[in-house]
């Protein structure tokens, strides 16, 4: 459920796309530091956005310095790792490791990734055990949702979305807020459904458990779209008004065009593409 | 004129409105408990509009507009399922605008005090075209 957090380029300023680049290299790095250089192999953009959110959300100013990197040549512009990235790393570490477990779990590959991950883990287990503890936690409540088989998209999706909550009061300590915690109660609810939409076909194939596929049982996504694609848009649009009624209500200490943009306009126009059966896109935009 | 049964259900229903009031996850757990308790054949409009608001409390807008539906078969007549019904149905973003006024146009407004300024004082030596 990891890689469907996208900003929408097109409406992106380039200050903002060069704050994106430099945070994502960011984590990158941080992930390097706090669970070693092979766990940068996870490195997802979801967690970058995180990044993004909770640097400004807690007033923790990003520094940006040329510095060299071990995939790329020249030098470039990188936000300097400071203890949020890192620990952010490790949550990165931490969610790409229980998602290869999940697969495995479901009959799929995955042993010999995790084999990458393993180690990264340990570690992150090691520096942030209170981190490990909540992600787990809610990982264990969220396959017993998935094996009590719930009919609702919205119970099955209850674990991840309060998984996502509770991550936020655990960075934003005493900056957490009721408006905070719904936004990413929403992001994480959003995550989870998005994935289980885009893994509908899949999922049905294999047999599966998937909640639209158990609620709906349409014959493939298509089919589910064109019978039910007025519930499902309820489902995201009734989503997002309720991330834009939160995030009215939080107060940024910076600029917030960049997580507005990925909230506000990469987020519905991702799923409108899920929604449409389309690949995803793939943007190499170099400036 | 009200059977026993029928009271007992309505101090259920009570006492759900009163852990709505203030919807922590243990009130919601116990509004569900209760809520559950009660016989599906004996299920009538007020379950399901008090179902409703406690997936609306728990942010289930779907599984709320589901309940709201039922309530409404139930009883046609009710304004109050009705107008909830049509409240929750226009939670939807129809444009996508900014969420607040920017930190960047507070910092516009400065930097336009600013320009007005050195445009006053001649500083800017004409740059501005007299702004």
């Amino acid at each position: 459920m990891l890689g469907y957090v996208k900003y929408d380029f097109p409406n992106l300023c380039i200050k903002d796309f060069l704050l994106y680049k430099a945070m994502y290299c960011g984590l990158c790095k941080g992930i390097g530091k706090s669970c070693g250089q092979r766990a940068r192999m996870g490195l997802t953009y979801d967690v970058t956005f995180l990044s993004v959110l909770l640097h400004n959300m807690t007033g923790t100013d990003v520094k940006i310095e040329k510095q060299g990197c071990i995939g790329h040549v020249k030098k470039r512009s990188i936000a300097t790792v400071d203890a949020l990235t890192e620990e952010l790393g490790a949550l990165n570490t931490v969610l790409v490791y229980y998602k290869l477990t999940d697969d495995i779990a479901d009959g799929g590959k995955g042993r010999a990734k995790r084999v990458f991950f393993k180690r990264g883990f340990k570690r992150a287990k090691k520096r942030y055990p209170e981190l490990v503890k909540i992600v787990g936690d809610y990982m264990t409540e969220q396959e017993k949702t998935e094996k009590n088989r719930s009919a609702s998209p919205e119970m099955a999706a209850d674990p991840s979305a309060c998984m996502m909550r509770t991550l936020s009061e655990y960075f934003l300590k005493d900056k957490a807020s009721a408006a905070t915690g719904n936004l990413f109660y929403e992001f994480g609810k959003w995550v989870y459904l998005i994935d289980a939409l885009d893994d509908y076909d899949k999922d049905k194939k294999k047999g599966q458990y998937n909640p639209f596929v158990f609620a709906y049982g349409s014959g493939s996504r298509k089919e589910l779209m064109e019978q039910y694609g007025e519930e499902i848009s309820f489902l995201f649009d009734t989503s997002f008004y309720a991330m834009r009624e939160n995030l009215e209500q939080i107060s940024f200490p910076f600029n917030r065009d960049l997580s507005d943009n990925v909230i506000l306009r990469g987020l519905p126009l991702e799923t409108a593409r899920v929604m449409r059966g389309e690949p995803p896109k793939i943007e190499n935009i170099k400036l | 004129m009200f059977s026993r049964e029928k009271l007992v259900e309505d101090e259920r229903y009570a006492e759900v409105g009163k852990l709505l009031a203030e919807p922590d996850e243990a009130a919601l757990s116990r509004a569900q408990e209760l809520l559950g308790g009660v016989k599906k054949r004996k299920r009538d409009a007020e379950w399901h509009y008090m179902q409703a608001a406690v997936c609306y409390c728990k942010r289930h807008y779907l599984d709320c507009r589901k309940q709201l539906s039922k309530a409404i078969e139930r009883d046609r007549k009710n304004e109050k399922y009705k107008n909830d019904y049509a409240e929750l149905s226009a939670m939807k973003i129809t444009e996508t605008k900014p969420a607040k006024k920017q930190m960047s146009d507070e910092n516009a407004s400065v930097c336009v005090e600013v320009c007005t300024c050195l445009c006053c004082e001649g500083i800017c030596g004409g740059l501005c075209d007299g702004f």
